[in-house]
């Protein structure tokens, strides 16, 4: 069952159409990627999503209830994180999740569970302005708990954020899965959603490029495996590859050759390098990732 | 048409409970504000300076008593009370809307209107405190200093300026909601406080000068249409309500500004009920205003 449902969405900024016509579909207890490069319309389509922002055409229902319609039935039942989330600086960490409980009108007592769940409880006496970023995000994640909503909307958690943050965030998010709920995530950095999603959603220019799990999307696409070439001289391996039919998209980058290329002629390139008498000192193969996908269907075949 | 519906959704528990939830926080978050704080101490002194030492062209040197030092006091009060309104009400929507903390807290259940009328309760009642406390403590020494104490007049005068307060913190949470960054909110804000005491004192004079003519005002006698052009101005308003309760203002009133009109609209409750018209208008504004924004 669809928790998430949305029929020819449309939104305009000044007659520039930020989304347009799109269609999805977020199943109960999946982890949905939202991609899409900056300004294609993730964040304004999440925006519509929760009702603060107004969709000129299109329907969103949200666990059956119509958003226009019924918008804080919807918020009732979801936690979001927004883009850029910010608390209020003169409160502490505990004050402003209790201010975020009363309104959502959940029993306090969910406090205390979600500074314990989060690591807060040392930091709960701790004025927000005196926050750091990493603590800010992991109190913006902590409150779209309250009221323990099935579905949590996400929009670019781990954005610059340090590594183990980032970590911490991922493997959160992970359990959160496993707890039966439904995550909404949106984001361009393309390992984290590869790594969390079981199914994405391409955005470009505010229209759904493709919507599958990254497998099918790569079988969908026809996707090569990506090699990477060390050998010297460069100049020469780019002018051999270039004359080859079967590579796709060969550039050099950091001191080696990187080309695109079926399975199943990968080989043929490498044996074609040694016959030319190019000393190859090192060379990778890299399977069909979500990068492949979003190039190719964000800036076309890119030759 | 009001529909069924609107009238429960008036009455409902839920709503009123979210409503005091924003005020709360709102109370909360303000009292750690240090201006507020130090604008309730300035009222506070200042009533009690200008009782013992009254204005500085008097050169008084001994406690005034209650009554005098409300007109005293009023010039002082057209300004602070409207200033601290400004203070409270001029950044509390576009701040929230810039730092993204009303993004994620409209992404709560709660309705735009009820934040907006929980916002301007709690500021409401941060204003009333501070005016309260200061004008209030320094009407408990003055009493303990003198012997005549007319208390009812000076409870007066402290709740119309809670009200004029009101108006503040109402016309400035609408430019709150109007523009997008929070120097330009201030600007509008500050803008109507010029406008409501200065630049309209100024415009009146030559209003008058340029229609009936200045001896008719300097008498007292001006047009009737003249005295309702007055009630669009919130300061007047208020100052026409203590002048028509507190009977030494009405006096000195009356010396300064000529005989007392014959014909005129001014009634206690009129001046109340515009005063809250004055305060309902802004929000009424800022409701439909902020209910079509995008938040972003």
């Amino acid at each position: 069952m669809s928790i998430i449902k949305i029929r020819g969405l449309e939104k305009k900024f000044n007659g520039f159409k930020a989304v347009s016509g799109l269609d999805l579909d977020v199943k109960e207890g999946e982890i949905y990627g939202f991609l899409g490069p900056n300004g294609a319309g993730k964040t304004t389509t999440i925006r519509i999503m929760i009702g603060l922002m107004k969709g000129e055409k299109g329907t969103i229902e949200i666990d059956g209830y119509d958003v226009k319609k019924k918008g804080k039935k919807v918020r009732q039942r979801l936690g979001y994180l927004p883009e850029k989330v910010s608390f209020y600086g003169n409160l502490t960490v505990s004050e402003n999740l209790e201010f975020l409980c009363e309104v959502k009108g959940c029993s306090k007592s969910e406090i205390d569970r979600i500074l314990k769940d989060f690591k807060f409880e040392e930091q709960r006496s701790k004025k927000c302005k005196h926050l750091s970023k990493g603590m800010t995000q992991r109190l913006g994640i902590a409150q779209t708990l309250i009221g323990k909503p099935d579905l949590l909307i996400l929009d670019e958690p781990t954005a610059g954020l340090d590594p183990n943050i980032r970590r911490w965030i991922k493997d959160k998010i992970l359990s959160l899965k496993d707890k039966g709920k439904t995550i909404f995530l949106s984001s361009h950095v393309l390992s984290e959603v590869q790594e969390l999603c079981d199914r994405v959603g391409i955005l470009n220019e505010g229209s759904m490029l493709a919507e599958d799990d990254v497998e099918t999307l790569g079988d969908k696409l026809s996707l090569k495996d990506r090699l990477e070439l060390r050998f010297e001289p460069l100049d020469k391996g780019l002018e051999i590859v270039n004359n080859l039919d079967y590579v796709e998209r060969a550039r050099v980058e950091d001191s080696k050759l990187v080309l695109y290329c079926s399975a199943e002629k990968k080989m043929s390139v490498i044996r074609k390098f040694l016959d030319e008498g190019m000393e190859i000192t090192n060379f990778s193969v890299k399977e069909p990732d979500l990068e492949e996908v979003f190039v190719r269907l964000t800036a076309g075949d890119g030759r | 048409m009001i529909k069924i519906e609107d009238l429960k959704l008036f009455y409902s528990k839920k709503m009123w409970k979210r409503i005091l939830f924003i005020a709360k926080k709102e109370i909360k978050y303000n009292f750690r504000n240090r201006w507020v704080i130090l604008l309730s101490l300035l009222f506070l002194g200042l009533s009690v300076m200008v009782s013992f030492y009254g204005t500085s062209m008097e050169a008084h040197k001994d406690w005034m008593g209650l009554q005098n030092t409300i007109i005293y006091m009023t010039t002082y009060i057209e300004y602070m009370v409207p200033i601290l309104g400004v203070i409270l009400g001029y950044s509390t929507i576009v701040r929230e809307c810039k730092d993204g903390s009303m993004e994620l807290l409209l992404s709560y259940p709660i309705d735009r209107g009820e934040v907006l009328a929980g916002k301007f309760l709690g500021l409401w009642t941060v204003l009333s405190i501070s005016v309260v406390f200061g004008l209030g403590m320094g009407g408990i020494i003055i009493s303990l200093m003198v012997e005549e104490v007319v208390l009812a007049e000076y409870y007066l005068f402290i709740l119309s300026s809670v009200i004029l307060g009101g108006v503040y913190i109402s016309l400035s949470m609408m430019f709150s909601v109007i523009f997008e960054e929070e120097s330009s909110s201030m600007s509008a804000s500050i803008f109507v406080l010029f406008l409501f005491t200065f630049i309209w004192l100024f415009s009146m004079y030559a209003i008058a000068e340029l229609t009936f003519g200045w001896e008719r005002l300097q008498m007292g006698r001006p047009p009737q249409w003249y005295f309702m052009l007055q009630l669009f101005n919130p300061v007047m308003l208020w100052y026409t309500l203590l002048a028509l309760n507190i009977v030494p203002l009405r006096e000195w009133a009356l010396e300064f500004g000529g005989k007392e009109p014959e014909i005129h609209p001014y009634d206690t409750w009129v001046m109340i009920v515009l005063l809250v018209v004055w305060i309902a208008v802004p929000l009424i504004i800022s409701e439909k205003i902020f209910n079509s924004k995008d938040i972003d």
